[in-house]
């Protein structure tokens, strides 16, 4: 029964890439081998990395940074693809109320999307670790530690946005055995002398060379384990959500003079869903832990508006990665009616982007204000933003999440994770070279963020008035 | 049973009884509660009050799920599969007897799919898609079987096939509960309407029995009279005439 229903959206989903692949074969060849080169080029730049920072980890503050940094964006993703996953609604009512029990619904819908992500992420993930840890004292095996630590953070997080979401739906059982576990985690933590990293800080202390890297590696990869499955029961065991008439306060209404102006629908219909105020308020919340614990441990400017801000919009990027779908579900509306494609892609995109950059904006004032941060750095996060949300609008109409086919929502978080890893390639390869060649950098980072947000406002026209889904 | 959606109830002390070889009826407005009761005895949805009882278990639990089959309003999800493959997935998640595979087969032919088969379900029209689903689910012949907007979107010929495949089943001793707009339709299929009206049930019994009670020629008529509305056509005439 079990093998059924992992096979049908094993094939769902392939028929989808394939079809994707087919509708642009030469953006996805181009990505197939971008992908293939990442890790060859990661671990390059991993072994760079290494040779700057060995030697400079005295007090083992960069080793705790080299964890604590991958670890938190990690979280704040696995937080918001918890909170976008439909669960059993994905399988559709028909299959929803068959004899699947809840466990295997969720392992059916998240076990195939999930194996391809990592399919595509851990080659890079593995090459950057191995790349940077060969070069301090804990070794290759270190690296393998940390890449297994950065996996776990991704459960991990979608355990914290578990225990969230049953404090909203009022099943306290829940959020109390979740943070017995987080006190737990912590605990261990604060023995081995790093509470925010709970036992992963023997990763830290094995990229140091302190503690046997294979012990860390078996730690990191059981936690790894443990989380993923507490995550899968949480899920399959997640309560109802609230209905609409709990709401005490009725929707605000935008519409002036009986006409509702395209932003302001495409921006309502983004911000009304509860996955993208959720993530948003994650992206927050894990930004700020972020700042706290970078100032707790006395790093200095810019980490902590680092730290903050590029964890933010880990959690933030959720909401242009919708973009596509919203324009898919509403597609009889936008290409029914006398309005130019144009009007409404640039509507949505810029509605996507802005629903990214909000959560930043937050986070970085707070990290500015008590850290302070340069206007240089401030730009390169800026820029970041733009491009990594230009790579969602792009990702999201490739592979557009609806939230009605089990796996659909996995499998954009893929795509965006795919085309994230070929576009550091790609400009890691050939920005230095157009910078040699005399033109400044910011001019450089303006083309990226423009040919990010334009590729994907174009991907997002071409879906719209593609036939089908 | 009672069902409220926070402060809104969908379901007020519904009492309903499909036994086997009957077809039961719900006929509303649009919003009185009949999807919601659909999906609550699917198990699609919790109940805030009273209960659910399917062959003796209750809905939701395994042996409910597996004795009952729902052909929802909407189809949606595995899109990307074909009327084949999704029939075949259907009869591997749910308890089959022998017969499935050759049910299936007469019910695609009946409504036409056979030459459809190998078309992905993303790809059918909704009233097309409607049908595939119908027979996965009619297929399994279990114990009950739920139809949502039964003949929404169906064209006459699928209507056809589909009363009398409900007919059929029903007289083989499985339970049918419809919810359908098309009077008609329930007229000359169901052995018993329900009326629901804001989740309430105004009024229930044999279709001509309902006629005569109401002292109606047809069931609109019991419609329109049970829920207080047998002047609607002119009100909303005159309405729109004085705009």
């Amino acid at each position: 029964m079990r093998s059924a229903l992992c096979e049908a959206v094993a094939r769902c989903q392939l028929r989808r890439l394939r079809g994707a692949a087919a509708a642009a074969p030469v953006p996805a060849a181009v990505l197939a081998l971008a992908l293939a080169l990442a890790p060859f080029a990661l671990s390059h730049l991993g072994h760079s990395l290494g040779r700057e920072l060995a030697g400079a980890d005295g007090t083992g503050a960069i080793s705790g940074a080299i964890v604590l940094g991958p670890l938190l964006a990690a979280a704040v993703a696995g937080a918001g693809l918890a909170v976008s996953f439909p669960g059993r609604a994905a399988l559709g009512h028909q299959l929803a109320g068959g004899p699947v029990g809840q466990v295997s619904a969720v392992v059916a819908t998240v076990l195939v999307p999930a194996t391809g992500g990592v399919v595509v992420l851990l080659p890079s993930l593995l090459a950057v670790s191995v790349g940077l840890a060969a070069e301090l004292p804990g070794g290759r095996v270190a690296g393998a530690a940390l890449a297994a630590a950065v996996t776990s953070a991704v459960p991990a997080g979608a355990v914290v946005a578990e225990m969230v979401l049953a404090t909203i739906r009022r099943h306290l059982w829940k959020p109390v055995a979740i943070l017995a576990g987080a006190l737990g985690w912590a605990g261990g933590g604060m023995v081995l002398g790093a509470a925010p990293l709970g036992p992963l800080a023997l990763v830290r202390d094995a990229l140091r060379g302190s503690v046997p890297a294979w012990a860390a590696l078996g730690v990191s990869g059981a936690v790894a384990v443990i989380l993923a499955l507490a995550w899968v029961v949480l899920a399959a065991t997640r309560p109802a959500s609230r209905p609409r008439g709990y709401r005490s306060r009725p929707a605000r209404r935008p519409v002036r003079g009986g006409r509702m102006p395209i932003p302001l629908a495409v921006g309502a219909l983004l911000a009304r869903r509860g996955d993208i105020r959720l993530t948003a308020c994650g992206a927050v919340g894990f930004g700020l832990a972020g700042i706290a614990i970078a100032g707790s441990a006395g790093a200095p400017p810019p980490t902590p508006f680092l730290l903050g801000a590029t964890t933010a919009l880990f959690g933030s990027i959720l909401c242009p990665l919708l973009v596509g779908g919203v324009l898919v579900e509403g597609r009889w509306l936008w290409r029914g009616g006398p309005v130019e494609r144009r009007v409404v892609v640039r509507a949505a995109g810029f509605a996507g982007i802005a629903g990214a950059v909000a959560p930043v904006v937050a986070v970085g004032v707070v990290a500015a204000a008590a850290s302070g941060a340069a206007w240089s750095t401030v730009g390169v996060v800026g820029a970041l933003v733009v491009t990594g949300s230009g790579l969602a609008l792009l990702a999201g109409a490739l592979i557009p999440c609806c939230g009605r086919g089990a796996g659909d929502q996995m499998t954009t978080f893929a795509a965006l994770a795919a085309m994230a890893v070929a576009a550091s390639l790609t400009v890691g390869l050939a920005a230095p070279g157009i910078v040699a060649l005399g033109v400044p950098d910011s001019a450089v980072v303006v083309f990226v963020c423009a040919i990010s947000v334009g590729g994907g406002l174009v991907a997002l026209g071409r879906r719209l008035g593609a036939d089908g889904s | 049973m009672t069902k409220r959606f926070g402060r809104a109830t969908a379901l007020a002390g519904v009492d309903l009884d499909v036994r086997p070889g009957a077809v039961v009826g719900l006929v509303g407005p649009n919003g009185s509660g009949k999807t919601t009761l659909l999906h609550a005895a699917a198990g699609l949805l919790p109940i805030d009050a009273g209960s659910i009882s399917v062959v003796g278990t209750g809905a939701g639990s395994p042996p409910g799920r597996a004795a009952t089959a729902l052909v929802p309003d909407e189809p949606a999800g595995f899109d990307e599969l074909t009327v084949a493959e999704f029939v075949s997935l259907v009869h591997a998640l749910w308890p089959t007897d022998p017969g499935a595979a050759a049910r299936a087969e007469v019910l695609m032919q009946a409504f036409g799919l056979d030459d459809r088969r190998d078309q992905r379900l993303g790809a059918l029209s909704r009233g097309l898609r409607r049908q595939a689903s119908a027979v996965a689910a009619l297929s399994l012949a279990p114990p009950l079987i739920l139809v949502d907007e039964t003949t929404a979107t169906l064209d006459p010929e699928a209507v056809v096939v589909l009363s009398e495949a409900v007919a059929t089943l029903a007289a083989r001793g499985c339970g049918v509960l419809v919810a359908t707009q098309d009077l008609h339709f329930a007229g000359a299929v169901c052995h018993e309407i329900v009326l629901l009206h804001r989740g309430v049930v105004v009024d229930r019994g044999e279709p001509g029995a309902l006629r005569a009670r109401h002292t109606a020629s047809s069931l609109e008529d019991v419609f329109f009279t049970a829920l207080g509305d047998s002047g609607l056509r002119e009100r909303v005439r005159d309405a729109f005439g004085a705009l």
